[in-house]
């Protein structure tokens, strides 16, 4: 069988040769094609690295936060957010508004039977009836089966820690924006970086120590207010911010009284009397105007103007500068104040931060109130803490900076990674001799409630009469206590400040500074030592070289300590 | 030769659109998975977050001072209970470098 050949000649032989032309061309084209998709399919099967694999399961995990936590210096949390479920109503989809306003009523307290009522009866597709419910209220909700009812996923924040440093942290609105505290202050930081906890400076340990210590005594001597700090010297940092009375910034704090809502801390501003001795006496050290061994005559009152300065426990003879200090004559100190003049004593002020607010990031931080023109007799009476209003704050971070060995750092509330530089304001000499008067206040002066055995406590009262409408109140207190610890090489200053204390049967009818503020700082130092890590020691050696600057009636020689 | 090549793609043809239903629905059932695991992890992290508030809640201090106080028999810990090594009488012979390298 053979297949017969067939020929094709001319216009049919050049159609055929087009055609098979055409037929080669269009497959080698789909060769390429299917080609390069072999290609690719081994390189992506083959050599795609896990990276580019992974990439799906790289996405969002969890519910995205909107706003980021606040932790404390060792992390432990002080607000984040959670989801709650708020509830709203198609009043559209409600057949029977007063049985459903009644079961609503029934389930969630508070709840205004009729106007949810009257709002469930109208023909809007939305209306709020309440947000932020627990996950209870929302199940029960839920197995009313009412399809009009509907719940809507928020998030609200809360605050673990309660009142324990609610005026420092602050609190949002129901829309989650700060209206109070660091939450108003970093708003844009706690928005912008939700996944990254804000650290804050303070401590909850010392934070909770400090709190119940000014509680106790604000309870004992039935202050209306109290107030504390705790700064860590070297760094600056506020460990410790309490100011009583508080509120629960859970519970609706936007209706807590103001008064609990006031930061005496950062935001009062207050004369705080003898505590502001100890700079006049640096400063007189530091220029040199003084010298331990100086003294001044206070066996009289001294006139001024048209003023009296007296002392509140009069010695009434020549005292020296460590017994001026230890007394806390105002005499001695206002004298002091006019031999440094009023231009020294305003340029050292000043360089405490104590003319300026706290430069914290905080929306309620108090300007110091200052006269507005310096005369001989505000050098006077500032000499003493008189005529001079500063937040405790301010005080304490000055505070900070006279036994640090003389830097003065920014305040900050953020917790601090690297070493903060600082400029000098007083030689280290002199904040060695001042550490050595602070110590001898709580040995044999005014403070000697202050001592925490072990813990090296130094210190000065202050008790100054509040200025109400009839000029200053003896009845009206502010005590105060601003100590240092351990005061050989202090780690924290603290100080605690307590408004209006009443004297009590025990303290002989006393609420002055010593039997009020200084205790909290005893008992503070004593219980926050343990904690930071720093050994009790025994009290330091009293400097023997040094005569005795002081000779009681009963024979005690009184010599600074030595360090 | 022609006839034999085309059988054989007949079959390779076959086997590749096998494989690759096969390999498809596997692909989809992996998926799946994925979006069930993920999704609890979504879930685990969301726990996470709410029991970390929790624990911040449960560990305040004051709440522990008070269990403490009802439940234990501690003491706060006071300066005289602090005694360093080199203190004790034996430290300064024997064990005073084990006892500094310690604390």
């Amino acid at each position: 069988m053979a297949i017969p050949a067939i020929r094709l000649e001319g216009a049919g032989k050049s159609a055929l040769e087009v055609a098979r032309t055409r037929l080669v061309v269009g497959a080698a084209l789909f060769s390429l094609g299917f080609l390069a998709l072999s290609a690719q399919l081994v390189k992506v099967s083959l050599f795609e690295t896990a990276a580019e694999r992974s990439r799906s399961s790289a996405a969002v995990i969890g519910t995205p936060l909107l706003r980021a936590d606040i932790v404390d210096r060792n992390g432990t949390v002080l607000a984040t957010n959670l989801e709650t479920h708020s509830l709203y109503a198609d009043a559209r989809l409600i057949r029977t508004p007063a049985a459903t306003a009644a079961r609503l009523a029934a389930i969630v307290p508070g709840l205004d039977r009729a106007k949810t009522q009257f709002r469930l009866a109208g023909d809007r597709g939305f209306v709020w009836i309440r947000r932020h419910l627990t996950p209870r209220q929302a199940y029960q909700i839920n197995r009313l089966g009412e399809p009009g009812l509907q719940f809507l996923s928020e998030q609200r924040r809360v605050y673990p820690q309660g009142e324990a440093a609610a005026h420092l942290v602050g609190f949002t609105d129901t829309d989650n924006s700060g209206i109070a505290g660091i939450e108003k202050a970093h708003e844009e930081r706690l928005t912008a970086d939700p996944d990254t906890p804000l650290a804050l400076s303070l401590d909850v340990r010392f934070q909770h120590i400090l709190r119940q210590e000014l509680a106790a005594s604000m309870a004992t001597y039935t202050a209306s207010g109290a107030a504390g700090v705790i700064v860590d010297v070297d760094s600056a940092e506020v460990v410790a911010m309490v100011s009583l009375p508080d509120f629960d910034p859970n519970r609706d704090p936007g209706r807590s009284p103001g008064d609990a809502r006031f930061n005496r801390a950062s935001l009062g501003i207050y004369e705080m009397g003898s505590t502001f001795k100890t700079f006049t006496i640096a400063a007189a050290l530091d220029a040199g105007i003084v010298g331990l061994d100086d003294g001044y005559d206070a066996s009289e009152p001294l006139r001024l103007a048209r003023f009296t300065i007296r002392d509140f426990h009069a010695e009434n003879r020549w005292l020296s500068v460590p017994e001026i200090f230890m007394h806390s004559s105002n005499i001695g100190a206002a004298k002091m104040a006019l031999d440094l003049g009023g231009e020294r004593q305003q340029a050292f002020l000043a360089n405490f931060g104590l003319l300026n607010p706290a430069p914290v990031a905080l929306p309620e931080v108090g300007a110091p109130m200052t006269p507005a023109r310096w005369r001989e007799i505000n050098t006077a009476t500032i000499g003493f803490g008189h005529g001079i209003a500063v937040s405790p704050l301010q005080l304490a971070a000055a505070g900070a900076a006279l036994v640090n060995g003389g830097t003065m750092r920014t305040l900050t509330l953020l917790r601090r990674d690297a070493p903060a530089p600082g400029a000098r304001v007083i030689s280290a000499e002199t904040s060695r001799k001042m550490r050595q008067l602070l110590r001898l206040v709580v040995e044999h002066g005014t403070g000697s409630k202050a001592d925490a055995p072990g813990y090296l406590v130094g210190g000065k009262t202050g008790t100054a009469e509040k200025n109400g409408a009839g000029g200053y109140d003896r009845n009206r207190l502010l005590s105060s206590f601003l100590g240092a610890f351990p005061i050989d090489s202090p780690r924290y200053v603290i100080l605690a400040v307590v408004d209006e204390p009443q004297g009590t049967e025990e303290s002989y009818g006393y609420a002055t500074g010593g039997w009020t503020a200084a205790p909290v700082v005893g008992r503070v130092a004593a219980r926050i030592g343990p904690l930071a890590g720093l050994p009790p020691r025994a009290d330091p050696i009293v400097e023997a070289e040094s005569p005795p600057f002081l000779v009681t009636p009963d024979g005690t020689e009184i010599r600074l300590a030595s360090f | 030769m022609i006839r034999l090549s085309g059988a054989l793609a007949l079959v390779l043809l076959g086997a590749a659109a096998l494989a690759l239903y096969q390999l498809k629905y596997e692909v989809a059932a992996l998926e799946a998975e994925h979006i069930r695991l993920a999704s609890e992890l979504a879930a685990e992290h969301d726990a996470i977050h709410v029991l970390k508030a929790e624990w911040a809640f449960l560990d305040r201090p004051d709440r522990l001072a008070e269990l403490a106080g009802s439940h234990l028999d501690l003491v706060p810990l006071g300066a005289d209970r602090v005694v360093r090594i080199s203190d004790l009488p034996w430290a300064a012979t024997t064990l005073a470098d084990a006892g500094e390298s310690e604390r």
